[in-house]
């Protein structure tokens, strides 16, 4: 595929490049693309020129290969291998060295706090980027896995707005299924 | 969208209450009910306690369809390993101490082993269940397909699985024409499970693995996760986990065809002791494969490396086979 360039703008007025290819990466932008609707700058109203940066890098490290940032995303297939290294096939082995190499640049990524966790999160939604979506709302959830309701409260801001004998059910839920979950 | 320009400095300590940072105002409902969909079970509940939007979307009847990871209940009565946790799990309608279970996206289908005349659908999220279906006469059913996502609630059993000792056949799965040999005859176990035409395996089910107590006393529910996974595959449903190995999950791998079966094994030595080795089994449970590559070999010319070693009978084969399992030795 060529490598037109597309330019986005984000919500507050600044624009960036992207080649199309990574474009794709985004439902949306793809629709626009494909739609012929390309007239010189896409406008994201919802996107924010702190995040919208962040998306393009995404976009690019994915665009080309859908399949293994599929992959990545559903998470198992890679996990699996590490647990049975002796998957003897050659094939198998370049796959997991590319799938470690990416699973290795989401981490670095992924490093942000919450509040671009949020804005990233919701563009992606925005855009349509599967892969992205499915990381940050990953990420948010390791953010309540393992929790206690106080602990969620806190780390995400959020009031408590049960009546108290409401509350007093919640404690019994909340002690009901206390944590140790084998599996978490 | 004033909330985007505001990413101002923030931190995120605990006390700052500033309504722009919470989760609960940045996030509409289908977001905040997708990162609730990658949680665990018992991290789902608890964080339906958090507050009356969460709790709202905790119970509501989308949430566990969009679960993105599987979700594995265990019973137990028995003494094995310190690192199981056991969870009971009341289901109102389990009386007699056998059921098959089938499941797919977080529903549960019974049908009790006896008498084969109960059958009933469960969402043991929001524990509602549907009764009084129509008595079947299938020996054996498969698992359940939704039928769109957005009807979560909507269910039907689409795989009617017929035991291969009567004459009727099944056309088997339409891309290998490889003779399943029979089952042996009347193990309501080991029934083949035929597949119908290419149904897509479910994208995300979670596994949900129950088995009455051996005693007839109802109603606490115990079994061994493990076998009773083994048994639920034997009896031809397709259950995603696998195994896990202390937390982590072995996944069916999505290239696998329905009904086959995922088997582990933990190395007992060797520099590798301790790690896994996977190996899959056919539907009729007569082939082992090492790896995918021969699984896909056989499935396209019918090659076959190893057979299987002779088969115990399928009932004791589930219960025996079981110690060897990973989950067991899980370190």
């Amino acid at each position: 595929m060529s490598s037109t360039k597309i330019f986005l703008k984000s919500s507050d007025d600044k624009t960036f490049e992207i080649d199309e290819t990574a474009a794709r990466a985004s439902e949306t932008l793809k629709n626009i693309i494909d739609g012929g609707c390309l007239d010189g700058v896409i406008p994201l109203p919802n996107v924010s020129s702190n995040i919208l940066p962040k998306v393009i890098e995404y976009c690019k490290k994915h665009g080309g290969d859908n399949g293994s940032s599929k992959k990545i995303a559903n998470g198992g297939v890679d996990k699996d291998k590490e647990i049975l290294p002796d998957y003897d096939e050659e094939e198998d082995k370049r796959e997991k060295v590319r799938v470690d190499e990416l699973k290795k640049w989401e981490e670095e990524y992924m490093d942000f706090d919450q509040q671009v966790l949020y804005d990233l999160m919701l563009a992606a939604n925005y855009l349509h980027i599967k892969g992205l979506l499915d990381l940050t709302v990953e990420k948010a959830a390791s953010m309540i896995r393992g929790r206690t309701p106080d602990q969620i409260r806190e780390n995400f801001n959020i009031n408590s707005d049960f009546t108290p004998e409401e509350e007093e059910e919640m404690i019994l839920i909340e002690d009901e299924w206390d944590d140790e979950w084998a599996f978490d | 969208m004033s909330e985007f320009e505001s990413f101002s400095e923030i931190s995120d300590e605990g006390d700052n209450v500033n309504p722009v940072t919470s989760i609960d105002f940045l996030l509409h409902d289908d977001l905040l009910e997708r990162i609730l969909a990658y949680l665990p079970i018992a991290s789902i509940f608890r964080a339906g306690c958090v507050c009356k939007r969460w709790n709202e979307i905790v119970n509501s009847r989308r949430l566990n369809v969009l679960s993105q990871k599987p979700w594995y209940f265990m019973f137990t009565s028995s003494d094995e390993p310190i690192l199981w946790k056991w969870y009971s799990l009341e289901l109102l309608c389990i009386e007699a101490p056998n059921w098959f279970i089938a499941s797919s996206c977080g529903l549960v289908c019974f049908m009790d082993n006896d008498s084969r005349s109960q059958l009933f659908v469960c969402n043991p999220i929001i524990k509602d269940y549907d009764l009084g279906m129509e008595p079947i006469d299938y020996d054996v059913f498969g698992g359940l397909e939704p039928l769109d996502t957005s009807l979560p609630w909507d269910w039907d059993i689409t795989r009617k699985v017929i035991n291969p000792s009567e004459e009727e056949v099944v056309p088997p799965p339409p891309e290998k024409e490889e003779e399943a040999p029979p089952a042996p005859a009347g193990s309501q176990n080991n029934a083949v499970a035929h597949q119908q035409p290419p149904l897509p395996l479910p994208p995300q089910p979670q596994a949900v693995v129950l088995e009455g107590p051996p005693s007839p006393k109802p109603p606490v529910l115990v079994g061994a996760a493990i076998r009773t996974e083994t048994a639920a595959v034997s009896a031809g449903f397709t259950t995603e986990v696998v195994a896990y190995n202390g937390g982590r999950r072995i996944v069916r791998p999505d290239w696998l065809p329905p009904f086959w079966t995922v088997l582990t094994k933990v190395r007992k030595n060797g520099k590798r002791a301790g790690q896994f080795d996977k190996y899959y089994e056919d539907p009729t449970r007569q082939y082992i494969f090492k790896s995918k590559k021969y699984v896909l070999e056989f499935l396209q010319h019918g090659k076959v490396v190893k057979k299987r070693g002779p088969k115990k009978a399928p009932k004791t084969d589930a219960a025996q086979e079981m110690p060897e399992s990973s989950v067991q030795t899980a370190k």
